[in-house]
């Protein structure tokens, strides 16, 4: 009788440690993200000098570097041509275009070929990152600044890494084949190496949904919500992570992110680190952590940052397969990049990223998850043990989904207030429905696809799994 | 209240704000969206009434009263479309905003008020000369917020009113608080009328980049006189000054640099030896061809690929001497050689 006692005594100290433990996680989260909230609301308003893109044109024309896109595509053969062509019309005054076509097994490179009429050539060029062998190298008169390089398959890193190298322009920027730039994109995305030329690193921009928007000869032509309900999920998710999130982090000096979909990077700091990695699948993340050690470890003065404007529109996958495999892939390349640079944490040699933004990541990526999921998985356990009082954790749960929603909510201020992106007055109240809906299972969900991506990477999974894309809605 | 009450309160409350806010955006947008149909709509009357004001069909009136009397919307409309008109059209069309008291809007507004709206008042005062104006924006290149001190540098420079340079590279504290490369349209409008300043500004102690930014202008100023300056500070012991210096003396495209740019291209910083190739290219220093051919042997790839590209630049001995280098003994000269020909053949 006494030793079931003192196994129920012990049980209840445990219980209420790991109690103590998940929500004093879940309150320093929760605290971040509203520092976030309000730092970035700061960011915003102290945004850079320039409105419309006349007005850039003028100021920026002619004092902008030059800018190479690097388009790597992947059986990208329904789509690769009207990007190309929609990227062809960007307002910049200087770029070229490098389309990596990594080994594609479809009709990729044929059609590219075909659309542009090009020929073989030769370009001089310093291997200075290393990738897997170029098959050939595509270019015409007629298309001066497209340039078309084939290589066998090594991946997105493999495939940049081989656009750096044959790129000319001082800065590069890395354009996902399936995503769409708002004409001015670069114009605003430059602004900061103009305003910092020696310091800047690298300026990452936002990712949209575009889903539901209407989309003409590679244009966003009218901006909609998406109609089903998983992109709309997402769209929430991107408002928060973008506008909020990042936002504050580049505020903070301590931005680990520049998405792959659509970011700046100064080509010698990248050659500087050895380019992307290969074989990683957060190579975006990677490559930005990579710099921000290089230059601690080498004293540089440099920045990292994120400017909310230029927008970049892209595909979010519609069903829960794709988009299991998408965050799962995410979660893994977090781990990746968090284990592979972890002396980083908490080290005072590498400033603000190493104390708050790797910080973050162990925060978020790494000790969330599975504290979160314990927390789930302690709550029938402690009720079959008569240790859960349900008025607290409903308490509890209450406090969680109305937080979440009001940090929702937050990015919609500053969306808002901002940018207005979203042309209806009736696009807010559906977003902000579904900041509700997605504490009810979506974010569960979500919890689900980290804890298998932690799987995944313990069990040293590789490759990128299949992304099927469903294709722009044309007028 | 109990800890439990207070969690349920908190919950409602985050609750009760989050739709207080929704609320207010929606509403505010609605509003907004009323409004903005309506200004749409006064703004293409605003518009219309200019172009027929431009055409001699309107008057000062006119305008004013399709703006429905609001001067605002007038200089909204009109600033905007300053920068798409050109010639007396341009002339005519300032005249009108001054007359209406636009500039008296933009001037208040560069004063007060929130700071994006300041920074684009200050811009939008480049279209007016008056004295008035230029009073405004030497005040506000003393203003604390560095951009609107940049702004006002900008507009002064366009509209030729700038101060002296050694008093504008020390209001905009170039270097230290301010690198912006919008400075070159500052510097390059000094060089008009001041390149005098800038000359003695290399001389002095200036910041490295109000150096460089004032050897990119006299660059671009055609003004040979403006060469001896520049070759001394091809000499600097900062590199960038030194490249610099080169950019300039390839923009203005003068034999005179010969002895620098033979120098300039034995530099031991490899974004010098670079310039300064480019510089053999951009002139034309044929003299030099032997000391280019060398550098396709250079150990940094730019310094190889720009002086392969000045080869060609000097025409067809320049194409001989990178024949020659590509069938030469194999090794970076030769690959670089054989390389740059085949792109240019394809």
């Amino acid at each position: 009788m006494l030793t079931v006692e003192g196994n129920r005594l012990w049980l209840i100290l445990i219980a209420r440690d790991v109690a103590v433990v998940v929500i004093a996680l879940g309150v320093a989260q929760n605290l971040l993200y509203l520092v976030q909230l309000a730092l970035a609301g700061w960011a915003l308003a102290r945004r850079p000098r320039v409105g419309r893109s006349s007005a850039l044109w003028r100021i920026l024309g002619d004092i902008s570097p030059p800018i190479a896109l690097l388009v790597p595509a992947y059986n990208e053969e329904a789509t690769v041509v009207e990007n190309i062509r929609s990227l062809r019309s960007l307002q910049y005054p200087s770029f070229e275009i490098v389309v990596i076509n990594d080994g594609s097994t479809d009709g990729t490179l044929r059609a590219v070929i075909k659309a542009f009429d090009l020929k073989p050539i030769v370009r001089a060029y310093e291997p200075a990152v290393s990738h897997r062998l170029i098959r050939g190298l595509y270019g015409s008169p007629e298309y001066k600044n497209l340039l078309v390089v084939d290589k066998e398959n090594g991946g997105k890193s493999d495939a940049l890494n081989a656009g750096i190298n044959l790129s000319r322009s001082p800065l590069f920027c890395a354009v996902d084949a399936d995503s769409i730039l708002e004409a001015d994109a670069l114009l605003r995305a430059v602004q900061p190496f103009v305003e910092e030329p020696d310091r800047m690193a690298a300026v990452g921009g936002t990712i949209r949904v575009a889903n539901g928007c209407r989309v003409h000869r590679g244009r966003v032509t009218a901006v909609a919500l998406p109609r089903k309900l998983l992109p709309l999920l997402q769209t929430v998710e991107y408002l928060r992570a973008f506008l909020m999130g990042r936002l504050a982090w580049s505020k903070l000096q301590s931005l680990t992110i520049v998405s792959g979909a659509f970011g700046i990077i100064r080509r010698s700091v990248a050659v500087a680190v050895g380019g992307y990695s290969r074989g990683t699948v957060g190579e975006d993340l990677e490559i930005i952590v990579k710099i921000h050690r290089f230059m601690h470890e080498h004293g540089a003065d440099y920045a990292v940052r994120f400017v909310p404007e230029p927008v970049c529109w892209t595909e979010v996958p519609e069903s829960l397969r794709v988009l299991a495999r998408q965050r799962i892939r995410w979660q893994r390349g977090a781990l990746e990049v968090f284990f592979k640079h972890m002396r980083m944490l908490l080290n005072p040699r590498y400033g603000r990223v190493g104390l708050l933004g790797f910080s973050n990541t162990f925060l978020v990526d790494v000790l969330a998850p599975p504290v979160e999921v314990i927390g789930y998985l302690l709550v029938p356990a402690f009720w079959a043990f008569g240790l859960l009082s349900v008025p607290y954790m409903l308490g509890f749960l209450a406090v969680t989904f109305a937080y979440g929603v009001f940090l929702s909510v937050g990015a919609l201020i500053l969306e808002e207030m901002e940018l207005r992106r979203f042309p209806l007055a009736r696009d807010l109240l559906v977003l902000a429905v579904v900041a509700v809906i997605e504490n009810f299972g979506y974010r569960q969900l979500n919890n689900f696809w980290r804890i298998a991506g932690f799987w995944q990477y313990l069990r040293g999974a590789q490759g990128w799994g299949q992304m099927t894309r469903i294709g722009f809605r044309q007028v | 209240m109990s800890f439990l009450d207070a969690l349920w309160v908190g919950s409602l409350a985050l609750v009760a704000l989050s739709l207080c806010i929704v609320m207010f955006l929606i509403i505010h947008r609605w509003l907004d969206g009323r409004i903005e149909r309506h200004l749409k709509l006064r703004r293409g009357q605003v518009e219309a009434a200019i172009f027929a004001f431009l055409d001699g069909k309107a008057d000062q009136d006119d305008v004013s009263k399709a703006a429905g009397h609001r001067i605002e919307l007038v200089g909204e409309v009109g600033l905007d479309l300053v920068d798409l008109v050109r010639g007396q059209d341009r002339e005519h069309l300032i005249a009108l905003l001054a007359a209406l008291g636009i500039a008296d809007v933009q001037r208040r507004r560069a004063n007060r008020g929130r700071r994006l709206a300041r920074i684009t008042a200050v811009a939008r005062l480049r279209c007016f000369h008056d004295d008035a104006t230029q009073v405004a924006l030497q005040c506000a290149l003393d203003d604390r917020d560095p951009d609107i001190r940049l702004a006002a540098a900008e507009s002064l420079a366009e509209i030729g009113a700038l101060p002296s340079v050694a008093e504008l590279v020390d209001k905009l504290r170039i270097g230290t608080a301010q690198h912006s490369q919008s400075l070159r349209h500052v510097f390059r409008g000094l060089a008009r009328r001041q390149s005098g300043e800038l000359v003695a500004l290399l001389a002095g102690e200036a910041p490295s980049l109000a150096k460089v930014l004032a050897l990119d202008a006299l660059g671009r100023s055609g003004d040979y006189g403006v060469m001896a300056p520049i070759i001394a500070a091809s000499e600097d012991a900062d590199v960038d000054l030194r490249a610099a210096a080169f950019r300039a003396l390839a923009d203005l495209g003068h034999p005179a640099a010969l002895a620098a740019v033979a120098r300039g291209l034995a530099d031991p910083a490899w974004e010098v030896r670079t310039q300064a190739a480019i510089c053999v290219g951009r002139i034309g220093l044929a003299t030099l061809l032997p000391k280019l051919v060398e550098l396709l042997g250079d150990s940094v790839w730019w310094v190889r690929f720009r002086a392969a590209e000045a080869l060609f630049a000097l025409g067809e001995t320049g194409e001989h001497a990178v024949i020659a280098a590509s069938q030469g003994a194999p090794g970076p000269a030769a690959r670089t050689a054989h390389l740059v020909l085949a792109e240019r053949a394809a």
